[in-house]
């Protein structure tokens, strides 16, 4: 499981680093070619779901900010996943269910961020180490589900919701689920 | 020699507690004032992009929205508050005597804001976000008896819209 979920996050980072380069230095720069062992998995992406993106960009140049809002359309996810917390994708249609993803991560802080914490208790404010621990534990869920929803064949996770827990002092539990399906 | 023995051991005692107590009124004041003012300000900047709690059905229904969407993805923002020693007081008191803890709402209220506006700040280049929910949890502070640390953490997230732009740019 941890390694093909490392294996996952490598493949995101790549895809992510090509899709922004080849947005947005094609010009320029040739796109870099991909590693030998790294098998590109069968592309569902909703690379052509509709035409209106290409209406958007005809005649328009490549680096304005309207071209990087259409890179980011194909990256809600790095991976290319679509995620949502309403009932469907609007302007797609949902064309198969796949059941309930989740993913689940439980992380603690080091003791000195619990002990700065204690000390910011006298004086209030915001525990910016509990909400960099709780971010990156958000961000890690999500990332599982993702795998998850990817290895089903999904290309959309909808209806996400989120749920924190603490375990026990200085460790928080985040779990985070929806619903995978196949839009179009 | 007595009496100042006793003094000193009064200023042992009740010294650290007047400090804190002083430290958390004055300086977690300074702090709220501060977070409060920049809230304000970020809220002024994001009134284009408001953060609706409907659901995008309920929404497509008015005349308004009826605009294709582009783009559809998930925002969130979250942030950890903590209580401080002045707060902490008053709480303390009031479940005593029982009766609207204003401290403690002016926290709750701080948090929720400042998580809604950290879940705007991901939305960069959409026009809405839709079906926003706020979750609001407790971590560290489970047991009641014991002094540990109480920090409120509220997450906000839902999704954000980006609808096609109009040919002669009316919207």
């Amino acid at each position: 499981m941890s390694d093909s979920f490392d294996a996952m996050k490598d493949l995101m980072r790549k895809k992510l680093r090509e899709s922004v380069q080849s947005g947005q230095q094609a010009d320029s720069d040739p796109p870099p070619s991909p590693s030998p062992q790294q098998p590109q998995p069968p592309q569902q992406l909703p690379q052509q779901h509709s035409p209106q993106p290409e209406q958007r960009t005809a005649g328009v140049p490549r680096e304005t900010p309207e071209v990087a809002r259409q890179v980011r359309h194909h990256m809600s996810h790095p991976s290319g996943m679509i995620l949502t917390n309403i009932e469907t994708v609007p302007g797609m249609t949902i064309v198969e269910h796949f059941g309930l993803v989740n993913g689940s991560m439980v992380r603690a802080k080091h003791v000195g961020t619990d002990i700065m914490a204690s000390l910011k208790n006298l004086v209030g404010g915001e525990l910016g180490g509990y909400s960099k621990l709780l971010d990156e534990t958000r961000g890690e869920s999500i990332d599982r589900m993702v795998l998850q929803a990817r290895q089903l064949g999904a290309n959309a996770i909808v209806n996400v919701r989120f749920s924190t827990s603490s375990v026990a002092q200085g460790a928080a539990e985040l779990y985070v689920y929806g619903t995978a399906v196949r839009v179009e | 020699m007595e009496t100042i023995l006793a003094i000193l051991g009064l200023i042992v005692q009740y010294g650290l507690f007047v400090i804190l107590f002083g430290m958390g009124f004055f300086v977690g004041g300074y702090i709220e004032k501060r977070h409060y003012k920049d809230i304000h300000r970020r809220e002024r900047e994001l009134l284009h992009l408001p953060a609706v709690s409907m659901s995008w059905k309920a929404l497509h229904q008015e005349n308004a929205y009826q605009v294709p969407v582009v783009e559809a993805r998930m925002v969130y923002g979250s942030v950890v508050l903590s209580e401080d020693y002045f707060k902490a007081f008053l709480l303390a008191l009031r479940t005593f005597f029982g009766g609207r803890i204003v401290a403690y709402e002016t926290l709750i209220d701080r948090a929720r804001r400042e998580a809604i506006l950290r879940m705007k700040a991901q939305a960069v280049g959409a026009d809405i976000i839709v079906n926003t929910r706020l979750d609001t949890s407790t971590i560290g502070g489970g047991d009641v008896k014991a002094k540990t640390t109480k920090s409120i953490e509220v997450l906000a997230f839902g999704t954000a819209l980006t609808f096609q732009k109009q040919p002669d740019g009316a919207a």
